[in-house]
């Protein structure tokens, strides 16, 4: 009997030393999924930056002026922007400069143009395009975030996210490029109605950038 | 001394049935270790030959960042090296409507029922000859010998 309990102890040590080495293969798993989740987040980045619109069925929208007097049918066809040749990085480039917010003492003004249509557009096309590239593997969130104007109490910056994570579980990744914002300091001030660099109380940060990031996440 | 032959032989069973239970589940164990380890540097492997192949063989001769370009002789050289260390490689480029616009390959089994020991794949912008960028994937499958 003795000899007996003897032997169930020594199998349950030897169990205990033999599942050591299963954990630690759990954890390679974890390294090799997450290595596999940078990898892929780096190369979709930096293959959808560079494709054009054209590649996922083209991109047009209507730019809108505020005034009542241009919502007229030809005014309107006229202000159609049709974008197949830009790539994902100029069309966000451009959605970024149409759609820069203006917060002043934390309170949001509102977009200084009118692009609504081309970043709810560009939303949607992206959501299909990372549904289609990415969804089937990984949750998803791509963000696009520029500042080029940030002093005290102003603020001038532009935020856009699209995501699917739905259902996922932990984030694995998060690959960052930065782009290069189309706009000269001069023009980025005459926005806050400054007409010159020199005089303006709010100058714009030199080089102003966009920060295009994509995480991914397991499912 | 004195011999209970019931109980002793009872015990002595007991013992044999344990230590064979224990014996055939650390075998299993060992076994599944292995495996998972082989699996896991196969997997590596093949991400590592994706990385090399858009990094190296499939970049444009201008280098422009973030683009592809189908180099036959490139590939072709890329796929004898990695054959000549032992490892045989498949790679396909597909459109995204799973179109196949190029495949090498080198080492691979004969044999349809031979599963590949792993298989990658990566998104890729490519540069066709005029100049046009389309968004596609590249597949990297891999054997040992």
């Amino acid at each position: 009997m003795e000899s007996t309990v003897d032997l169930i102890i020594f199998a349950l040590l030897i169990s205990v030393a033999v599942s050591i080495p299963l954990a630690l293969s759990h954890d390679n798993a974890e390294i090799i999924t997450e290595r596999y989740a940078a990898s892929f987040a780096r190369n979709t980045l930096v293959a959808l930056l560079n494709t054009p619109a054209e590649q996922f069925g083209g991109f047009s929208y209507r730019f809108f002026f505020n005034s009542p007097e241009f919502r007229v049918p030809f005014i309107e066809s006229s202000t159609r922007r049709k974008l197949d040749h830009k790539t994902i990085a100029q069309l966000l480039a451009e959605d970024a400069l149409l759609n820069l917010r203006l917060t002043i003492d934390n309170s949001k003004i509102g977009p200084i143009w009118s692009g609504q249509e081309m970043d709810e557009k560009l939303r949607i096309f992206l959501k299909s395009l990372l549904d289609n590239l990415v969804g089937g593997r990984f949750g998803y969130r791509l963000r696009a975030k520029a500042t080029p104007v940030e002093v005290p109490f102003v603020c001038l910056d532009f935020d856009l996210v699209v995501e699917n994570l739905y259902p996922a579980r932990a984030k694995l990744c998060s690959e960052t490029l930065l782009l290069s914002l189309p706009a000269t300091e001069n023009e980025l001030t005459a926005l806050l109605g400054s007409p010159s660099a020199a005089g303006s109380p709010w100058p714009p940060v030199a080089d102003p950038i966009i920060e295009i990031s994509l995480e991914l996440w397991s499912r | 001394m004195t011999l209970h032959v019931g109980e002793d032989l009872l015990s002595t069973l007991a013992a044999v049935l344990l230590l064979s239970l224990l014996l055939a589940a650390v075998v299993d164990y060992y076994q599944s270790y292995l495996k998972r380890q082989q699996d896991f540097e196969d997997f590596n492997l093949a991400l590592n030959t994706a990385e090399t192949l858009i990094s190296g063989a499939l970049a444009p001769p201008d280098k422009s960042p973030g683009l592809a370009a189908i180099s036959p002789e490139r590939l072709e050289n890329f796929s004898r090296i990695l054959f000549s260390r032992g490892v045989g490689a498949k790679v396909e480029i597909r459109t995204l409507s799973d179109e196949l616009l190029y495949v090498q390959e080198q080492g691979v089994p004969w044999e349809d029922s031979f599963c590949p020991s792993s298989s990658v794949s990566l998104p890729l912008a490519l540069l066709d000859e005029n100049g046009s960028v389309r968004l596609c994937e590249l597949i990297v499958k891999i054997w040992r010998k």
